[in-house]
């Protein structure tokens, strides 16, 4: 028995939950119910039968007496109709009556349906000789067999279908208890069922979970197949237009083109389907249809994005995150053409997900949209961002009356998280971003700050407060995407992430992926300290992050993602390690990235990320010292084959091409180490091609100037190395220009600061060699030593000031020595030409 | 049928104004005959149009039970929370009426358009529900009589408002509450 206080906190939580939107109700229930189960459930079970609810006792008892008194059918029993025995009324509506009746000629129970259209015998019969045709033909287990068509005397149409014995698929689904792999299988059935009609060209157009029957046996039936097609024929006729009405009155089932009238193909009984299985998966419907006026429930059915069933407060929520939202949403999008192309496909996709395997359904949300949107217009972009942004704003100070404190709490905070990861998201592979991108996540993060100082303490909030000090630190200086190159500004919002990380991960209570976001956090700031050339710091918090991963690793050797994090660690270790001797230490932590890589891949083949990242360890194999020349070469042309293979298949995406030039780039130092200069400038000048079309897209994008610099320069101390000073001279000036800037604009990167020292000497170099080169005048010898002595001069001094700041790579340790060496060389040149 | 004179019903109601606690059990015979027998009347005259009104039927016997002299607008309300629970019992014996007439026979719910049943009024099985009403005013004393005098007296909430003595908002969401608590055990029952 419920005790009373049990009672009391159902009704009241319940009268506060229905004021929520649904998709927020999840959190309310996390919230308020804690770990009691029981009362979670009961309100679970609530918030499923108040989607039922509706209308239900709406109409006064004293009504439902007197229309039950008056519930009589057009036939009695023992009538017979065409052939027909009536044997009972087994129901009755506003367009018609069915009942269970006995085929005298075949000796079978059928159902009979009657339909109350009002419409000339003639033309009836007509219509319904030609669809019979093609309706008779569907012989499938899985749908309710149609038999027969035919007209009364009285001018009343009716069909003749198998009776089927069973439940409503919703109400055998909620008996039963059925978990959600079987509701899948069975759901699986009824798209084959309705794919093998379209094959027989015939559209249900009315699929809803009133029409699917499942036997005791546990088949699923569909019921009426093509039925509506001849109401809407029906209604074509304007004095008929009451049946469509009356079809239409729960359109919750009903697609886009269909509210809009539009053409119905196939395509709107996948989109039905997708409705029917969020409701199997969820308990809910997606659209809450609570005005009856046909232009509110066009504008939600063409216009309202359902939630994702996974934000449902349904009790399988948690294991719909991914892809079966996707799955469900791809079948309801509002576009036909861009559902799944069948009913068959479909079906397979939902093999896939009960198999395992990757599906194909992706996240549409937002993202696509906006996508083809943006790259439409971007200025228009920006200024509906902005725009948007200050709507948003508009939130906050409107509602600010304590009675809505919790309302505006959850749409602030469903606001910024909607901006942090859609929005973001959904601009961040386009060229040309990074300044939206910043003023997005920050407006995020104000909102997130002031939630949290309102008072919100749950950790779910912290953690998202600290995912948006993430994003804005990536977008403020993260050297690995797209930055605005603000390196201190970065530090400073990793550390604040982190310090509330490291508060929420104490006690070993920490969720998986908590931890593993404290040790992504870890790195984050370990690649700023490597920006910043603190070597010690560097290490010590990529070890951090590594001890973390091998621990969840030892925890969970099946999970990929933290196996591929286990990866990375090790990955971004041995590039910590780059700047120290230690090159032992260094290929054994690529090698260990390989062999992770490769056992992914075995495990998910066609997943691209996985590819990717064997490449780029490939390529940091092939890149430390002491590792054989043929077992480089080999190491970079398998992580170049890859990455033409991955820029191949999206040629727009601006990281994908990046790789590839990052890769001919590192191709070209291994050959120039090896000393096969011809081979290095050959990939150096491929390098040098892909990082200037990048950079030419996005002229803020401190990142893209700055591979370009370095490609300029490399190239130049190629050129140099094959005896061409003058193309040498060329690039590394265009180099120089541009690591001017980027110094200017950040003057703590020592990563700027040291390119640049190799930059004077690279143009150093080449005017030495000019200076020597027997075609040149003496007269302009003395001119090119003079200026080459300068550059060797202020590198040296660059060097030096990095040692004093402790800001220099031991890898260039000698270089001091060495400029020290070309600044007494280019004096002892400019003495042997300096007339006496 | 009839045999309660006018002046007795008005007594009553004097009585339980006057705090006297027996008052309600003394005067739900007598308003549940009227209504009884009001009632089987309007079934069969309107039967053409289905239609039969619980406020008309409990306004029509308060006309008829209570002398008008004597009744204060206090009577009123109490009557209507009277006459709700007698429409409760009155409606609920003509649904077990219908049911046996049928010889058991249960109308199955449509498949055909049952968009129309889910539209237009969820209509549930009235001896289902009051067995369920039983069980839920144990939990729920309040919101069940919201129920009563929504669903079977006919009120709406702004009356019932004035009743309990509550604000409008609180009966709408007790309303709700009560309706999703008992379409939840109704349907879940349903196997």
């Amino acid at each position: 028995m419920p005790r009373e206080g049990h009672a009391e906190l159902v009704a009241e939580l319940f009268k506060s939950a229905v004021e929520l939107a649904p998709e927020h109700r999840a959190t309310f229930l996390d919230e308020q119910c804690g770990s009691n189960r029981k009362l979670r459930a009961e309100l679970e079970s609530l918030f499923r039968a108040e989607d039922r609810a509706g209308q239900f006792m709406e109409r006064p008892a004293a009504d439902v007496v007197a229309r039950t008194f008056s519930r009589e059918g057009a036939f009695g029993a023992g009538q017979v109709v065409d052939g027909y025995e009536i044997v009972s009324l087994i129901g009755k509506g506003g367009m018609g009556e069915v009942y269970l009746a006995q085929d005298r000629r075949v000796r079978r129970q059928v159902a009979l349906k009657l339909v109350r259209g009002g419409i000339d015998r003639e033309t009836m019969a007509r219509r319904f000789q030609r669809e019979q045709e093609l309706l008779a033909g569907l012989n499938h287990p899985n749908i309710a067999q149609l038999y027969d068509t035919g007209v009364t005397e009285d001018g009343i149409p009716y069909f003749v279908m198998e009776h089927v014995e069973g439940t409503r698929l919703d109400q055998f689904v909620e008996q039963r208890a059925l978990g959600l792999n079987e509701r899948l299988v069975l759901f699986r059935k009824l798209c084959a069922a309705v794919a093998y009609a379209h094959q027989n060209l015939v559209i249900h157009r009315d699929i809803k979970p009133g029409n699917i029957r499942v036997t005791p046996a546990g088949e699923p039936k569909l019921l009426d197949f093509g039925i509506a097609k001849l109401f809407d024929e029906m209604a074509a006729d304007p004095a008929e237009q009451t049946v469509t009405m009356d079809r239409m009155l729960t359109p919750d089932y009903a697609s886009p083109e269909q509210v809009r009238g539009e053409r119905i193909t196939t395509s709107t009984d996948v989109y039905s389907l997708g409705v029917v299985l969020y409701e199997l998966l969820t308990g809910t419907k997606p659209h809450r249809l609570t005005s009856r006026r046909p232009e509110e429930i066009t504008r939600t059915i063409t216009e309202q994005a359902p939630p994702r069933p996974s934000s449902t407060a349904g009790p399988n929520a948690r294991s719909l995150r991914g892809d079966l939202d996707n799955i469900v949403l791809m079948a309801m999008r509002k576009e036909p053409e861009r559902r799944y192309r069948s009913t068959g496909q479909f079906a397979e996709d939902i093999d896939r997900y009960l198999e395992g395997r990757p599906v194909i359904a992706r996240k549409d949300t937002f993202a696509y949209r906006a996508g083809k949107f943006i790259k439409r217009n971007k200025v228009a972009v920006a200024a509906a961002v902005l725009v948007f942004l200050s709507l948003a704003g508009g939130i906050i100070v409107a509602s600010y009356e304590a009675r809505r404190a919790q309302r505006r709490f959850d749409e602030v905070r469903r606001l910024a998280n909607s901006l942090m990861f859609e929005i973001h998201d959904s601009v961040q592979d386009l060229q040309g971003s990074t300044p939206t991108r910043r003023l997005i996540v920050e407006r995020a993060l104000q909102y997130l700050d002031s939630l949290s100082q309102d008072g919100g303490t749950d950790s779910s909030l912290q953690l998202e407060l600290a995912t948006a000090y993430e994003k804005v630190g990536d977008i403020q200086g993260n050297p690995y995407t797209a930055n605005l190159g603000d390196t201190e500004g970065a530090l400073a919002s990793y550390r604040k992430a982190n310090a509330i990380r490291a508060g929420l991960s104490k006690g070993g209570a920490a969720t998986m992926e908590a931890r593993l976001q404290l040790a992504r956090n870890y790195r984050a700031i370990g690649d700023i300290m490597e920006l910043k050339g603190d070597v010690a710091e560097c290490l010590k918090n990529y070890r951090n992050s590594l001890a973390i991963i091998e621990q969840l690793a030892a925890l969970h050797p099946q999970e990929m993602a933290v196996q591929t994090e286990l990866a990375r660690a090790y990955e971004t270790l041995g590039d910590g390690l780059s700047r120290t001797d230690e090159h032992g230490e260094r290929l054994r932590a690529y090698q260990q990235t390989v062999s992770i890589r490769q056992a992914l891949i075995q495990q998910t083949p066609d997943d691209l990320r996985q590819e990717r990242g064997a490449a780029v360890a490939y390529m940091k194999v092939a890149g430390v010292a002491g590792v054989e020349k043929s077992e480089a070469v080999a190491n970079m042309k398998r992580a170049i084959s890859i990455f033409e293979k991955l820029t191949a298949a999206d040629p727009q995406n601006a990281r994908a091409r990046r790789d590839l030039g990052y890769a001919h780039y590192q191709f070209g130092r291994i050959l120039a180490a090896a000393d096969d200069h011809a081979g290095a400038l050959a990939s150096r000048q491929l390098a040098l091609q892909f990082r200037r079309e990048i950079a030419a897209q996005d002229a803020r994008n401190q990142q893209a100037r700055f591979d370009l610099a370095t490609a300029y320069g490399e190239l130049a101390e190629s050129y140099a190395r094959v005896n061409a000073p003058r193309d040498a001279l060329e690039h590394a000036r265009q180099s120089l220009e541009l690591l001017n800037d980027l110094t200017a604009s950040d003057p703590a990167n020592a990563v700027y600061r040291r390119n640049l020292g190799l930059c004077y000497e690279r143009l150093a170099r080449p005017l030495g060699q000019l200076a020597e080169d027997e075609g040149t005048p003496p007269s302009e010898r003395l001119r090119l030593w003079q200026e080459a002595r300068g550059w060797y001069q202020k590198a040296l001094e660059l060097f030096a000031d990095l040692r004093d700041r402790g800001a220099l790579m031991p890898s260039d340790a000698g270089q001091i020595e060495n400029f020290r060496a070309q600044v007494a060389a280019a004096d002892r040149a400019i003495a042997k030409l300096a007339p006496e | 049928m009839n045999s309660s004179s006018s002046p007795d019903i008005t007594q009553i109601l004097q009585d339980w104004n006057a705090g006297d606690a027996s008052a309600p059990q003394r005067l739900m015979p007598l308003v549940y005959n009227e209504l009884r027998s009001l009632g089987a009347h309007y079934l069969r005259r309107e039967r053409s149009d289905h239609t039969l009104q619980a406020t008309a039927l409990v306004h029509e016997a308060y006309l008829k039970m209570v002398n008008q002299k004597w009744a204060a607008w206090q009577d009123r309300v109490q009557f209507a929370r009277v006459a709700a629970r007698a429409m409760r019992q009155v409606l609920v014996e003509y649904a077990r009426a219908y049911r046996a007439e049928k010889r058991g026979g249960k109308l199955e719910k449509l498949y055909l358009d049952e968009t129309r049943e889910l539209g237009s009024g969820h209509d549930p099985d009235l001896i289902e529900l009051d067995e369920a009403l039983k069980n839920f005013a144990e939990l729920y004393p309040r919101e069940s009589e919201v129920v009563e005098m929504k669903f079977f007296g006919g009120l709406d909430a702004e009356d019932i408002a004035k009743v309990l003595n509550v604000s409008t908002k609180t009966i709408n969401r007790d309303w709700n509450f009560a309706k999703t608590w008992l379409c939840r055990e109704l349907t879940e029952n349903a196997a």
